[in-house]
């Protein structure tokens, strides 16, 4: 049993490469996007914030599998010279800057005005009073709903083999075809439990190192 | 961190548990009644009728030759193929064939969780009997043969969409996939056969009165049992029970949740002589043990 683990192992080595590089170029464009999405979604210009609020809807409202047929297929990126992979970077990437807006946005919210008040009586500029005074108490609110996200994200990227991205789940119930077993299964769970396991302390770890005033 | 790895532990022994429970003394039969016939082709887009004709011209060169012929006994122990012998000369004028000569690459699309057509072996190469035949094809051809697994549900749009050339990974021909593909002439056979324990008391197909039947969902078994009202009526539920992939039905099998299961005779019988192996292995390392 043991050396039918082993001999899975090498085998799940290169898509474990692919899910960690889903996972890490999601966070790469999702982050810096979400931002953006909820500027727009908090933006004085109405179409603006409309635009940003049908974006939310259809983003969060239809399954990311479905998008992910959708970006392959639909609009045929395929096609259009993008690889699989990258295709599938895309989806998550705009799906997940949806949910990370909206977490930045209850964040930024949660600020009390007053401080921004007080910020433009001392003389800073807009742009001071966000990155110098909001955005350091934001992080620190939404570091635990951004761990769940993260930890979603990590589960998520076995999605991506609705349009044959050979990640860890498609690559196990291939190793499984093979072996007529349940093991390369089990395998892949421990996979997505040990990177979560990761995740989790390194939210743990962010937590404790941000709680300065406690 | 050591809660972390407890925790992995336990899973690990849980899962020896169950692949322990999985292996019990079990013998597997195939009844000799099949369901249905079918036979296996090659699919190209409707439009690559030169590609398909270069493709059948070499494949019956190969069947003359003994090359295909000797690729079948590789997997399945006789000569399985039934390609025919010679084809009329092709009449295509369109350019398909002269574009893959071109890019000098031949993308063969499949589902490479197929034994043994088409499937990754231990060291994550895709083999089988397809992509052996495949492989000396385009050999022939002159050039690269490129293996792209796609999402079986989809190996239609792929392949209008150009991500890949052809479909070859034991598909069976039927009405729809003629109207839709061009496809090449067949070139092995396939049953739909019903898959069950010798200790079920199931010895013909119309033993399966009451029993719980499973099957992969949108299989050609399915199409299979759909056709045969007179046995779809009488299993238990009148439905049978729809699974992922084909070997989730044999486990169903396996754990005693279904009594038979409806597959494509040349993967039932690798399933078989596999987990027969299997689990002569596990009663020898048993004895030792």
């Amino acid at each position: 049993m043991l050396d039918d683990i082993v001999s899975i192992l090498p085998q799940m080595m290169e898509p474990l490469l692919v899910t960690v590089t889903l996972f890490a170029f999601t966070l790469l464009f999702s982050l810096p996007l979400g931002l953006l999405v909820a500027f727009g979604r908090m933006s004085r210009i109405r179409p603006i914030r409309w635009i940003m609020q049908v974006y939310l809807l259809v983003m969060r409202g239809t399954p990311l599998m479905l998008q992910l047929i959708f970006f392959w297929f639909g609009l045929g990126l395929g096609s259009n010279g993008f690889t699989r992979l990258q295709t599938a970077i895309i989806a998550f990437s705009l799906n997940y800057a949806a949910y990370f807006a909206e977490i930045y946005r209850g964040g930024i919210e949660s600020i009390p005005i007053g401080q921004r008040e007080a910020a433009n009586v001392l003389g800073f500029s807009k742009s001071q009073t966000f990155f110098r005074i909001i955005m350091p108490q934001v992080v620190k609110k939404i570091l635990p709903p951004m761990g769940n996200e993260f930890m979603t994200l990590v589960k998520d990227t076995s999605l991506a083999q609705v349009i044959a991205v050979v990640e860890i789940t498609n690559m196990a119930s291939k190793i499984q075809a093979r072996m007529v077993s349940i093991l390369p299964i089990v395998v892949a769970g421990i996979f997505y439990l040990l990177m979560n396991a990761i995740v989790s302390k390194g939210f743990s770890l962010a937590e404790k190192k941000l709680s300065y005033y406690r | 961190m050591k809660r972390t790895l407890a925790a992995v532990l336990a899973l690990l022994m849980a899962a020896l548990l169950l692949s322990g429970c999985a292996k019990k003394d079990v013998e597997y039969v195939v009844l000799d009644e099949a369901l249905s016939d079918e036979q296996y082709a090659i699919g190209f887009r409707k439009e690559d009728q030169a590609l398909r004709d270069e493709v059948q011209r070499i494949l019956c060169e190969m069947k003359a030759d003994g090359t295909a012929g000797e690729i079948a006994v590789k997997w399945f122990g006789e000569d399985t193929s039934i390609i025919p012998d010679s084809v009329p000369e092709s009449t295509a004028t369109d350019d398909s064939l002269q574009k893959i000569k071109d890019k000098g690459t031949f993308i063969l699309g499949l589902d490479d969780s197929f034994p043994p057509m088409g499937y990754r072996d231990e060291n994550n190469d895709i083999v089988g009997y397809d992509i052996d035949l495949a492989t000396e094809v385009c050999k022939r051809m002159g050039v690269e043969l490129k293996l792209q697994p796609v999402v079986w549900d989809y190996k239609e749009t792929e392949l209008e969409q150009g991500n890949i050339d052809c479909i070859w990974n034991g598909m069976s021909i039927d009405p729809e996939r003629e109207e839709k593909l061009c496809l090449s002439e067949p070139y092995m056979e396939n049953r739909q056969v019903v898959v069950t324990l010798k200790n079920k008391g199931i010895e013909t197909v119309a033993d399966l009165k009451d029993k719980v039947v499973a099957l992969q969902q949108g299989s050609t078994a399915a199409g299979a049992l759909d056709g045969r009202e007179d046995i779809k009526s009488v299993i238990s539920g009148g439905e049978p029970v729809l699974v992922e992939d084909n070997v989730l039905a044999m486990y169903e099998l396996q754990q005693g949740t279904s009594d038979a299961v409806i597959m494509d005779e040349v993967v039932a019988r690798y399933y078989i002589s596999h987990l027969t192996e299997l689990s002569q292995k596990a009663d020898s390392a048993g004895e030792e043990g």
